[in-house]
C-alpha cells in the first residue's frame, strides 16, 4: 500500500495533536487529515467547497461528542451512503456507556475504541490500529 | 367545648323554618357555645356565605323549599372543602342519614333531639381539627421525603456528571505530561524528570479516583435484580483475581453458596472487593488463607469472608467504610480507598448489613447479610 489517507473527526485540539504525533511515528506513509466537526466531516467526504479535490479517506476515526452534528449522526449519514459506507469507521471516544457502544455498532461502526489515558497508551492504540487496518486487513481500493 | 378552640365558632345555618331557627339558637346558647352565626335559606346566599362568612361549621336542614341538604353538602365540598357539615332535620330517616354519612356528611341531629347539637358540634370541630393536623403532618412529611429524594438524585447526578467531565481535561494533562517526559528524555536534567514524574503519577492517581467515584455513584443509579448464583459469581471473581492469587499463592476455600435475587454486577463487585482486599492486606511471609462461608438464618443469608491477614485496629472500625479513607499509604498498599465504601453501599442497597471482626496481626472476618429474595 502506498500512501494511506486517514480522516480524523475530532474537535479537541489536544486529541488532534496526540493523534498527529502518534501517526507521525508510523511505519506507514500516512496522509493525516482532520475535520473538527460533523458538518465539516461530511463536506470533506462529499468533497464540497474547500474540500474539492481531496482524496477519499481509507479509514475514518470518529469522535462521538462533537459540536452541533454528533458523531453518531455523521456515522448514520455515511453508513447510509452507497459509496462512503465501504470506508471503515473507528469510533474513538471517552464514552464507556453501553448505550453508545450498542448504538454505534447498530449504525455499522467497524469498531469502538476508548480514548486511552496517557500518551503511551494512546501510542499503543494507534499502533494497534495501524497494524490491524493497514497490515492484517485488506481494504477496498479507492 | 374543645379547649383548643380560641375564637367564637362561626356557624352557617341553612334553615327556613323560623321556629326551628329559634330552637337551634336556643340550644346553642344553652350549651354555652361561644359563637356567631349567619342564617340563610337558599342556594345563592348559602354559597355566598361559604365564601364570605367562611364558617367553621355548617348546620343544614335536609329539606328546603328550593334547595336541599344533599346539594348544600355538595356545594360545601366545592367551595369550602374540609368544613364539617351537620344535617339538622326532623324528617330525615335513619337510612338517609347513614347514606349521607357514607358520602362524607359529618353528623346529623334530629330536631326532636336538638339538645345534642352542641355536643355534636364540639365533636365535629375536634375531629376536624385533628384530621387537619394529621393531614398537615402527612403533607409535610411527604414534602420532606420528596425533597430528600430530589436532593439525593441531584447529588448523584452531580457526582456522575462531574466525574465524567473531569476525566477529559485530566486525560489531556496526563497525556501531554507523558509526551513531555518521552520527547525530552535526555534533554532535561534529572530534577525536571522527577517533577514530571510526580505530575504524571498525580494525574494517573486522579484518574483512578474519578473512575472509582463514577463506580460508587453508579451503585445507586444502576440496579437490576435477577436470580444470581453466588457460586458462579465467585468463580468469575477468582478468574478476575487470577494474577494476584498466583502472585501471593493465596488459598481460597469456598463453602456451598446459595442462589438469591440480587444485582449480578454488584454481587461481583462485592465479592471481588472483599476477596481482593483479603489478598492485598496479607501478612508478609505468610500464605494468605481465605475462607468464604454462607449460612441461612430465618430472615436472611449470612456470608463471611475470613482472612489471616494484617487485621484491622478496632479504633478504625467506623473509618474503613468511608469513601477514599485509607489506613495505609500508597507505598505500602496501593489503592484509592473506595472498595469498602462500595461494598457497604451494595450490601445496604440489597437490604443487608455489613460488619467485621478482627484481631490485628491475626486476620479479619467480614460479615454481611443478604435477603434471599429482594423486591
Amino acid at each position: 500500500m502506498s500512501s494511506i489517507n486517514i480522516l480524523l473527526v475530532e474537535d479537541n485540539p489536544g486529541d488532534i495533536l496526540l493523534a498527529r504525533i502518534a501517526f507521525e511515528k508510523s511505519r506507514f506513509e500516512i496522509n493525516f487529515q482532520v475535520a473538527t466537526d460533523g458538518e465539516e466531516a461530511l463536506d470533506f467526504l462529499y468533497k464540497k467547497g474547500k474540500f474539492a479535490g481531496v482524496e477519499t479517506p481509507d479509514l475514518i476515526l470518529l469522535d462521538l461528542n462533537l459540536p452541533a452534528k454528533s458523531g453518531s449522526e455523521v456515522l448514520a449519514d455515511l453508513k447510509s451512503d452507497e459509496e462512503l459506507k465501504v470506508i471503515p469507521v473507528i469510533i474513538l471516544t471517552t464514552s464507556q456507556a453501553q448505550w453508545d457502544i450498542i448504538q454505534c455498532y447498530k449504525l455499522h461502526a467497524n469498531c469502538f475504541v476508548n480514548k486511552p489515558f496517557g500518551f503511551d497508551s494512546f501510542d499503543k492504540v494507534v499502533t494497534c490500529i495501524e497494524d490491524f487496518w493497514f497490515s492484517v486487513v485488506r481494504l477496498p481500493k479507492n | 367545648m374543645d379547649p383548643e378552640w380560641k375564637h367564637p365558632v362561626k356557624i352557617l345555618i341553612l334553615e327556613h323554618e323560623p321556629d326551628d331557627i329559634e330552637l337551634l339558637q336556643y340550644e346553642l346558647r344553652k350549651g354555652g357555645l361561644q359563637y356567631t352565626s349567619q342564617v340563610v335559606q337558599e342556594r345563592r346566599s348559602f354559597e355566598a356565605a361559604l365564601r364570605d362568612f367562611r364558617p367553621d361549621i355548617v348546620l343544614s336542614d335536609y329539606v328546603l323549599p328550593d334547595f336541599d341538604g344533599a346539594s348544600a353538602f355538595y356545594s360545601t365540598g366545592e367551595i369550602a372543602p374540609d368544613t364539617p357539615f351537620i344535617i339538622v332535620s326532623g324528617t330525615i330517616g335513619e337510612e338517609n342519614a347513614v347514606e349521607l354519612i357514607k358520602a362524607g356528611v359529618t353528623d346529623y341531629v334530629l330536631k326532636d333531639k336538638m339538645f345534642t347539637v352542641v355536643t355534636k358540634i364540639a365533636r365535629a370541630l375536634k375531629e376536624n381539627r385533628e384530621h387537619k393536623e394529621k393531614k398537615d403532618q402527612e403533607e409535610k412529611l411527604a414534602k420532606y421525603a420528596h425533597e430528600l429524594e430530589r436532593s439525593n438524585r441531584e447529588l448523584e447526578e452531580f457526582a456522575y456528571v462531574a466525574s465524567h467531565d473531569l476525566q477529559e481535561p485530566l486525560r489531556m494533562i496526563g497525556s501531554f505530561l507523558q509526551l513531555l517526559e518521552r520527547k525530552y528524555q535526555g534533554k532535561l536534567d534529572e530534577e525536571a524528570h522527577e517533577y514530571i514524574h510526580y505530575a504524571v503519577d498525580g494525574a494517573f492517581r486522579m484518574k483512578r479516583l474519578i473512575a472509582d467515584l463514577l463506580n460508587y455513584s453508579r451503585t445507586n443509579r444502576e440496579f437490576t435484580l435477577e436470580q444470581v448464583d453466588i457460586a458462579a459469581i465467585i468463580r468469575d471473581v477468582l478468574k478476575n483475581l487470577a494474577a494476584s492469587i498466583q502472585d501471593s499463592g493465596a488459598m481460597i476455600l469456598v463453602d456451598e453458596m446459595p442462589q438469591l435475587t440480587a444485582d449480578p454486577d454488584q454481587m461481583l463487585r462485592l465479592f471481588q472487593n472483599l476477596i481482593g482486599n483479603a489478598i492485598k492486606f496479607r501478612k508478609e511471609g505468610a500464605t494468605p488463607v481465605i475462607n468464604i462461608h454462607a449460612r441461612r438464618d430465618d430472615a436472611h443469608w449470612l456470608f463471611s469472608v475470613q482472612d489471616n491477614g494484617i487485621g484491622i485496629d478496632r479504633q478504625y472500625a467506623e473509618k474503613i467504610f468511608v469513601a477514599f479513607k485509607k489506613l495505609h499509604n500508597n507505598a505500602r498498599f496501593e489503592g484509592t480507598g473506595i472498595g469498602l465504601a462500595i461494598v457497604k453501599k451494595i450490601v445496604e442497597r440489597h437490604g443487608g448489613k455489613i460488619w467485621f471482626e478482627s484481631e490485628p496481626g491475626q486476620g479479619t472476618t467480614f460479615y454481611f447479610t443478604l435477603q434471599p429474595t429482594n423486591v
